[in-house]
């Protein structure tokens, strides 16, 4: 149970955690902590709703309803992506804390649902709460170490390079979330387009950090791919319209 | 024109298009039953009723399904089409009692090799 809660925190924590980094490098205002405080609040608030009503939820929509609920949030934080990507300067605050609320919102909720399976299946708590703990450091290391190297490297094309690193990230994550439409037969099933599960497994620490951060995948079928380099396209897209913008206002 | 999409519509809404179904009920930790044999080249629908008082994940590496089972509840999951052969799940809270496989049947087989 530690190497799993340890995953757990990397596949549920390590993605609000790299919103927050990605974000803040594009927008190191950022609304400050009250905005950010605010942001966290919505974002327990959201993920406590998520799992007070997910056995009514689930069973919505033929017992789809969970996986609907999810990809309509991930939906949600794509278009505050592109929002934040096309207006990077002017953008509200409230677009920016919101993306960090949704995601908090979908990882928190899954965390709790995952945490309490493996309490309830243990009868001592210890490797659980050493698996945490151990997560939770790696992560929040993970995140600041992240923060630091894109600063130092990034230089004065930093923004561009958080963009992109945003771009990937959630890229990464709509990829993801296709896949659970496929498990509720709203997409086609299809063969994997390729199969690196015996080199990187996507459920190793190394794959499950890459899969946050790049969209690692295993064994994508043709919708993962797809809505990967439709999101990718999508910000590519938001960000050289912003640019387009700026130089022709300037 | 009109009367053959009201003929199709009925099709749909009837069900004649839809996946076979297959049944699981998680009890005490273990998948009932624990072999399920289904055609091969055809989608299938899981519905599985968890009537343990606590939460499970269904997770199959072999099927690339995960999805978490709230207790007294009925949850649904959609696998294949798949090729003949046999396919793990377990669960990934109690993976040592609850584990099954969906065995995979080319038409006119009685059983995988």
């Amino acid at each position: 149970m530690l190497i799993n809660t340890l995953l757990l925190f990397v596949r549920d924590l390590m993605p609000v955690l790299m919103l927050l980094v990605w974000l803040l490098l594009l927008r190191p205002a950022a609304g400050g902590w009250r905005a950010l405080s605010l942001a966290l609040l919505c974002g327990v608030a959201g993920s406590a709703v998520l799992v007070v009503y997910a056995d009514v939820i689930t069973e919505l929509a033929d017992g789809a309803g969970m996986e609907l609920v999810f990809v309509g949030l991930q939906l949600g934080l794509f278009v505050m992506v592109l929002l934040t990507l096309w207006q990077p300067k002017q953008m509200s605050t409230g677009v920016t804390m919101m993306a960090l609320a949704i995601a908090l919102m979908v990882n928190g909720a899954n965390l709790i649902f995952y945490l309490s399976g493996y309490l309830y299946a243990v009868t001592s708590s210890q490797s659980i709460v050493l698996g945490a703990l151990l997560g939770l450091g790696i992560t929040l290391s993970a995140a600041i170490l992240l923060y630091a190297l894109a600063s130092w490297l990034g230089g004065r094309h930093l923004p561009l390079v958080a963009a992109l690193m945003l771009s990937l990230f959630i890229a990464g994550q709509l990829a993801h979330t296709s896949h659970l439409l496929v498990q509720i037969d709203w997409l086609s099933q299809s063969d994997p387009w390729w199969n690196t599960a015996e080199f990187l497994p996507e459920n190793s620490l190394i794959g499950q950090f890459l899969a946050v951060l790049l969209g690692y995948q295993d064994t994508p079928g043709q919708w993962q791919v797809i809505s990967y380099f439709a999101a990718l396209l999508g910000c590519v897209s938001a960000l050289g319209a912003s640019r387009f913008k700026r130089k022709f206002h300037s | 024109m009109i009367k053959m999409l009201g003929v199709v519509l009925l099709l749909v809404s009837s069900g004649v298009f839809a996946a076979p179904e297959v049944v699981i009920t998680l009890k005490d930790h273990l998948f009932i039953p624990s072999k399920i044999q289904v055609p091969a080249d055809k989608k299938i629908k899981l519905v599985i009723i968890n009537q343990d008082p606590t939460p499970e994940e269904f997770d199959s590496f072999d099927l690339n399904r995960e999805k978490v089972l709230f207790p007294g509840r009925r949850s649904i999951i959609y696998i294949g089409p798949l090729k003949p052969g046999e396919y793990h799940f377990f669960g990934e809270f109690n993976p040592n009692s609850a584990q099954g496989s969906v065995i995979a049947v080319a038409e006119g087989n009685d059983h995988v090799d």
